[in-house]
């Protein structure tokens, strides 16, 4: 679900922004009040599972990836707003270390996942075990829908955000500057991995490591008593949420020229554009309630539901189709028959690659080993560093020149180069995942965009010129904007980029939060690693299903806490050497002159590219 | 009479629970000492350190640091807790928690940064300590894919790059090879002699007769149970016993050849301690 740069244009990336800044200002006043000594350490640690978490991906069918967030989790036992720091807090490691999400499209991605996400899953959780004492069953039904609906509306809103780039943003011939692919295609196509394998895994991640933590009498969800009432207060603010939430979609969408695309009701309302086949749906889905007065409503709705009901579709379909094929397997409930499916395999999986993603992290976050090389950037001071990678990203987020963008990857490279970093390293690290991620999603779009067929495969298929420019526009776009970054971190030490956020005024509690996570990462799959190796030791053979998927549950609860108690350990560790909260930077910051002439000139080469690219 | 460098008056501490793990400790260390503290496990020796540190604080009780109170409240003082962080370094039980920055550089300059020491002083501070524990060359690996051995010299030089005068060290030798715990313990030998205080944990008897000129041991009961000279207690073999210190099993197959070894050993570490003080 992670948006890479290039996906969404840079007017996107601003709107979304705008829309979560709000949501941050409140997440943190509402976090700095309840702030105690115990809030940085435990938030951080949270945040690491979460980050853990994200990084087991389902690959969909169609070329996406599908995956857990943990989100809903932190909110269930930490608070909603604490949720919304944290998972905003993993996905700026994320962005920054791993490209996975794009550094512009930060505010896209925290919106969908660290804001929609635990929001509407909380929402969910309260409504459903409202009035619930701490040991109640009903708690972990509530984090199961709680996750299995926060997720699914996060996803919907980033199908909505991809999916809006071709209409909004395509050049005079109609070829799309962005994410190619218009909602008709964008929606099923993250909606139905999420609906099927991503929503029920969030919601057994959630309902599981909730049912474990009470099982275990851990302090984490013992605390935090649900009053009758507050059921009834959430439904208020989650419909305010709601509301605020769609008014960023509603101001996408107005004064844009995509009537042509949907029906004039539609149009008239400002909302959506219904692809051909839904509109059928949508009659449909009239039809049972004529009485009720809400046609306009309906339209919108209806095209949201009917992705709903489709995907329920699918899903009674595909356990049909296992029950058929497996046979005696007595297992009743469709979700949980997929996910049985697939933990099964889960736990091989699990244990063999979380060895290799620990030396995956590591290679990744590593980058500090190379960041004191003495070259050209690493002699920067990373403020200049910071604001100068910023401008280059946000200039090849604007760029409709193609050769431009080569222009702007030349210079990537030679400052690679000239920071003595190694041309094929970094070009590995650049092209390893997203970029090849992008390709192959870009592929159908050479054929499904409409234009001059340039080339003919058998007597159906042909590729459009318009299509093999979106094409490696997008490609071009995603590889520029993440070498970008991933120079950046490769010749700055963390503590120094830390330290430049802060001077760039983010609030010092996020800092220390992130700080913090980056540190537990670490702590965590090391606990993972060794509970697994742990009941290597003690097993001989192989587990049941069933067995495998208690145990998972159970792991995962315990490796919490156990986190938990290391993590409160660290912190005291990082008191005792004299820690107050601010971070000091490992090399001195000193902006001189050779700093600010080196702003400048990134300043200066970042107005030639958008002025040749605007002239 | 000088201040003492911590007087501890009737502190109890128990855990969230009500674990109990200290119970009526009294006591008080000066300057220049080296303090041993023994114990069975669980008998509270990394809590009582922990409280000496101002990382969690007396449940009944207080302690005195230097003359000042060492409370939370007055360790929320920007200045006075600079003051003691920077006097007094703890080194945890477990290297793994105390590790957590991404370089082995990074992490030994943590302390001193922290502190206010000035960068070039830290760089120096922070190559000394490397260079003292032998760990010069695991500058740049990440503290969390060492040795077990390796991850204690790390935790070691972490703290002393901030140059404590007060150094509260649990079960420092554990997991070091025999040479690595011989020049800890060299190091410790001199930098007590230099006029700085030591209070560590161990499970080594050898240890303490190595290097402590006071022994604290601490009972099941998690109460002060002896407190004196090492060799007033060493030689009690049923005392030993009785405050599970030694094993009896042990005691007849390995510690028969072990026990001229102390005897001998003994004999030296009092004679040096003669000439030393
Ligand atoms: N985090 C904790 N929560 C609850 N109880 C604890 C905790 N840590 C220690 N205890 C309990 O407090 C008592 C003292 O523990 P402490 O760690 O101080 O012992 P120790 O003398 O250092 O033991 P060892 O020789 O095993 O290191 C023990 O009974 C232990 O079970
Ligand atoms: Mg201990």
């Amino acid at each position: 679900m992670h948006i890479p740069d290039g996906y969404l244009s840079p007017v996107t990336d601003g709107v979304m922004l705008a829309a979560a800044a709000p949501f941050w200002v409140i997440a943190f006043n509402r976090v700095r009040r309840t702030l105690s000594r115990r809030t940085v350490p435990v938030l951080g640690l949270f945040a690491a599972f979460s980050f853990v978490t994200m990084m087991f991906n389902v690959p969909l069918p169609g070329g996406t990836t599908a995956h857990a967030v943990g989100g809903i989790l932190l909110a269930i036992v930490l608070g909603p707003w604490e949720a919304v720091i944290g998972i905003s807090v993993v996905l700026g490691i994320q962005a920054l270390f791993f490209g996975d999400g794009g550094v512009l499209a930060y505010g896209a991605n925290c919106f969908n996942m660290a804001i929609v996400l635990p929001l509407a899953g909380y929402f969910v959780y309260k409504l459903v075990s409202a009035g619930s004492g701490p040991m109640s069953p009903r708690r972990v039904a509530g984090a199961f829908a709680g996750g299995y609906l926060g997720i699914n509306a996060a996803a919907m809103f980033t199908s909505f955000e991809l999916g809006l780039q071709p209409l909004l943003f395509h050049t005079s011939q109609g070829v799309p500057l962005y994410a190619p692919y218009g909602m008709a295609t964008a929606l099923p196509a993250i909606m139905v991995g999420h609906l099927l394998v991503a929503g029920p895994l969030e919601g057994l991640v959630t309902g599981t490591v909730v049912f474990y933590l009470q099982r275990s009498g851990s302090t984490l969800v013992r605390s935090g008593e649900i009053a009758k009432g507050e059921g009834r207060r959430w439904i208020l603010w989650g419909g305010l949420a709601a509301l605020a939430l769609a008014a960023p979609l509603g101001l996408l969408a107005s004064g844009t020229a995509w009537g042509e695309w949907g029906n004039q009701q539609l149009k008239a309302l400002g909302l959506g554009f219904v692809p051909a086949g839904l509109q059928k749906l949508q009659g449909w889905w009239h039809a049972p309630l004529p009485g009720y007065g809400l046609p306009r409503i309906g339209a919108a709705t209806g095209y949201v539901l009917s992705a709903f009901i489709g995907a329920g579709a699918v899903a009674v379909a595909v356990w049909l189709v296992g029950k058929a094929m497996v046979g005696k397997d007595k297992t009743s409930h469709p979700p949980s028959q997929k996910v049985e499916y697939s933990s099964r395999s889960k736990e091989g999986f699990l244990s063999k690659n979380i060895e290799l993603l620990s030396r995956a992290l590591e290679s990744g976050m590593m980058a500090d080993d190379r960041s004191h090389d003495g070259g050209f950037l690493q002699s920067l001071d990373p403020r200049v560093k910071v604001a100068g990678f910023i401008l280059f990203i946000i200039a090849a987020g604007l760029m409709r020149n193609l050769a431009l963008l080569g222009v702007l990857f030349t210079v990537a490279l030679w400052l690679a180069y000239v920071s003595r970093i190694s041309i094929l390293f970094f070009l590995r690290r650049v092209l390893f995942f997203i970029p090849l991620f992008t390709a192959v999603i870009a592929i159908p779009s050479l054929f499904t965009t409409p234009g001059i067929p340039i080339w003919h495969i058998g007597q159906h298929l042909s590729v459009t010129s318009a299509g093999v420019q979106s094409a490696v526009f997008l490609f071009a776009r995603v590889t520029d904007s993440l070498s970008l970054g991933v120079l950046l971190i490769m010749a700055t030490p963390w503590t120094d980029l830390l330290v430049s956020l802060r001077w760039y005024r983010l609030p010092s509690l996020v800092v220390s939060v992130v700080g913090m996570t980056y540190r537990y990462i670490f702590l965590f799959l090391h606990t993972a690693n060794n509970m697994f190796l742990a009941r290597r030791s003690r097993t001989i053979e192989r587990f049941s299903g069933e067995a495998n998927r208690r145990w998972m549950g159970q792991a995962m609860a315990a490796a919490l806490t156990k986190s938990q108690v290391m993590s409160e350990e660290i912190y005291l560790a990082m008191l005792s050497r004299g820690y107050s909260g601010e971070i000091v930077a490992v090399d001195e910051l000193r902006a001189g002159r050779r700093d600010i002439l080196c702003l400048a000139g990134a300043a200066a080469l970042t107005a030639i590219i958008l002025w040749v690219n605007y002239r | 009479m000088k201040t003492p460098i911590f007087e501890v008056k009737n502190l109890s501490y128990s855990y969230a629970g009500g674990i109990p793990a200290l119970n009526n400790i009294n006591l008080r260390v000066m300057r220049g000492e080296s303090v041993a503290l023994v114990g069975a496990n669980g008998s509270g020796k990394s809590t009582l350190l922990r409280l000496l540190d101002g990382l969690v604080f007396p449940s009944e009780g207080e302690i005195d640091s230097a003359g000042m109170p060492l409370t939370e409240k007055a360790l929320q003082n920007a200045a006075y807790s600079r003051e003691f962080r920077s006097r007094v370094g703890l080194v945890f039980q477990d290297a793994d928690v105390q590790l957590f920055s991404p370089t082995v550089w990074e992490e030994v300059l943590f302390g001193p940064l922290q502190l206010g020491v000035p960068r070039s002083e830290a760089a120096y501070r922070a190559t000394e300590a490397l260079e003292l524990l032998g760990i010069s060359h695991l500058k740049d690996r990440p503290p969390f894919r060492l040795s077990g051995g390796e991850k204690k010299k790390v935790s070691i030089a972490s703290v002393i790059s901030f140059s404590p005068r007060v150094l509260l060290l649990d079960e420092p030798t554990n997991g070091l090879d025999p040479h690595s715990q011989g020049v800890l313990i060299d190091f410790l030998i001199s930098w007590v002699a230099d006029g700085n205080t030591l209070i560590f944990s161990t499970q080594e008897l050898d240890l303490v007769e190595e290097l402590s000129s006071r022994i604290i041991v601490l009972g099941m009961e998690h109460t002060i149970v002896a407190d004196g000279r090492p060799e007033d207690f060493l030689s009690n073999a049923d005392f030993l016993l009785k405050t599970n210190l030694i094993h009896e099993h042990a005691h007849r197959h390995k510690s028969l050849v072990h026990r001229h070894q102390h005897a001998h050993e003994h004999q030296h570490a009092a004679d040096e301690q003669g000439h030393g003080i």
